[in-house]
């Protein structure tokens, strides 16, 4: 009785999910119906310079996972400071985090860029715009161990130290298993503002999917056409993910 | 067990809540400890289990000197189940048990593996032993915790108000585990609002108030107490609507 009740509603969904998707695909057709410059549509011509489009796509996935480990250590990093005992390191790392969140993403890239990493004669734009763009990633980082550390209670501190682990037993038994699963949603969740946000880096001319499709904008004059394009292949990256985030997401409130 | 304290003194941020307790019981097996909220009972049992260190005073524990002793060592000997089960969220109750028995008590994981069901099928939690902590009910937790600190043997268990967090029904099942510890000869001893239960599990009882013991004695000053302040606790807590 139980499983025919779960399978009809899995069902209904599914036929829920259906309507959403046609409802789009409505949508879609409607604007494409309509929108005025459809006979000079030329999708084909983007095709033409699948290398430089491939290039793009590459360095905009190499430069997002790359981002995303420097800014996981960085974030780390303010953490530490952020609990530390000693007062002057709390603060730094909370200024330094309060600055970030009140940026703009493409200011805060422009500034470090500009201000940091010319001065400092650091003038490969790819490897200038990585660190800009992971000092940014760091603060949010930051927030999600927070709240992932919050999610172990003093009274399992309590029974651990009752119980008689050692400091080792207590991290890697119990701590990090723990933290490991719950901090993983919120990475992914930071994975696909890193992905959204790397766009920005064409700004101080780093050749990823942005600039790549802008060069081909130029050549090509199909401007629409890759816009169009640009935007299916962010989504073509970031909606897996944000599956991936709701598996793990699932899994984790199967325990707590 | 036998347990002396002598001149026992604790205090939160300015706070006194024990105000130099002296007492000495030898060669008792379930002490209960009861009295009004906020008496200190909980921080005595703190105290003796060597979760907390008094500012002063001396704590004896069969043939431990709690407050000079290894601590870590000490916690090896003693078996602490809290108000909430406590128990690690991400792991079974099968796994809750062994991993206390593997790593910090160094058995063989199939010898630590064998303790653990042997105690679940006793405790009649066998078939759960799969599940994580989220997916039985509150009563079946608590007493998988009773289990965790009964499988390394423990010279003595302190229990603080187990049932506290539980409804009448759970409670009822909780307590009837821990008066399978009596029938065990287990040493332990119990935080407690049940005087009935106090009764039937404990041979000694301490009543405290205001951070002091007020009356100690066996089991019957439950039903003769010698002061107006056990009296009147015993009045204020026994009564029917």
């Amino acid at each position: 009785m139980s499983t025919y009740k779960a399978l009809s509603m899995k069902k209904s969904k599914l036929k829920h999910i259906l309507l959403a998707l046609l409802f789009y695909i409505a949508l879609v057709s409607f604007i494409v119906l309509s929108y005025p410059g459809r006979d000079n549509f030329r999708i084909e011509a983007v095709f033409g310079y699948t290398n430089i489009l491939a290039k793009g796509y590459i360095n905009t996935i190499i430069i997002s996972l790359i981002v995303l480990v420097l800014s996981l250590l960085f974030g780390f990093v303010l953490y530490l400071l952020s609990n530390s005992k000693i007062l002057t390191f709390k603060y730094i790392s909370n200024i330094f985090s309060e600055v970030v969140f009140g940026t703009p993403t493409i200011v805060f890239l422009i500034v470090t860029f500009y201000f940091i990493a010319v001065p400092l004669n650091l003038t490969n734009r790819f490897l200038a715009g990585i660190i800009g763009f992971s000092l940014f990633m760091g603060p949010y980082m930051r927030n999600a161990f927070i709240g992932a550390i919050k999610s172990i209670d003093d009274t399992q501190y309590q029974a651990m130290k009752v119980l008689g682990f050692s400091s080792y037993q207590k991290y890697r038994y119990i701590i990090l298993p723990q933290l490991v699963k719950v901090i993983i949603p919120p990475m992914i969740g930071n994975l696909a503002i890193i992905i959204k946000g790397s766009s920005l880096l064409n700004f101080i001319g780093v050749e990823e999917l942005y600039n790549q499709i802008t060069t081909i904008q130029s050549r090509t004059y199909a401007v629409v056409e890759g816009y169009l394009i640009m935007f299916l292949l962010y989504l073509s990256i970031t909606i897996p993910l944000i599956f991936l985030a709701k598996y793990f997401e699932k899994k984790v409130a199967s325990w707590i | 067990m036998d347990l002396a304290l002598k001149h026992i003194s604790q205090t939160y941020e300015g706070k006194i809540i024990l105000d130099d307790v002296n007492i000495e019981i030898k060669n008792k097996s379930g002490i209960a400890l009861i009295g009004p909220s906020g008496a200190g009972k909980s921080t005595l049992l703190r105290l003796l289990s060597g979760i907390e260190d008094p500012i002063s005073g001396e704590i004896c524990l069969n043939h431990h000197e709690v407050t000079h002793e290894d601590k870590h060592e000490y916690f090896k000997k003693v078996g602490f189940v809290f108000q909430a089960h406590n128990l690690f969220p991400h792991l079974t109750i099968l796994r809750n048990i062994t991993l206390v028995l593997e790593k910090v008590h160094g058995y063989e994981i199939e010898k630590a593996n064998k303790i653990a069901l042997d105690l679940l099928e006793q405790f009649e939690l066998i078939e759960h032993k799969d599940k994580i902590p989220a997916k039985i009910s509150g009563g079946q937790a608590q007493r998988a915790s009773i289990i965790r600190s009964l499988a390394i043997q423990p010279e003595v268990v302190f229990l603080d108000e187990p049932t506290s967090a539980l409804d009448p029904i759970l409670s009822h099942e909780v307590l009837k585990t821990i008066l399978k510890l009596r029938e065990k000869k287990m040493n332990f001893m119990i935080v407690t609002h049940e005087i009935g239960f106090a009764k039937k599990a404990a041979d000694y009882v301490i009543f405290m108030e205001n951070g002091k013991i007020v009356e100690h004695g066996d089991i019957s000053i439950l039903d003769q107490p010698k002061t107006n302040n056990l009296k009147n606790f015993i009045d204020n807590v026994s009564y029917d609507i």
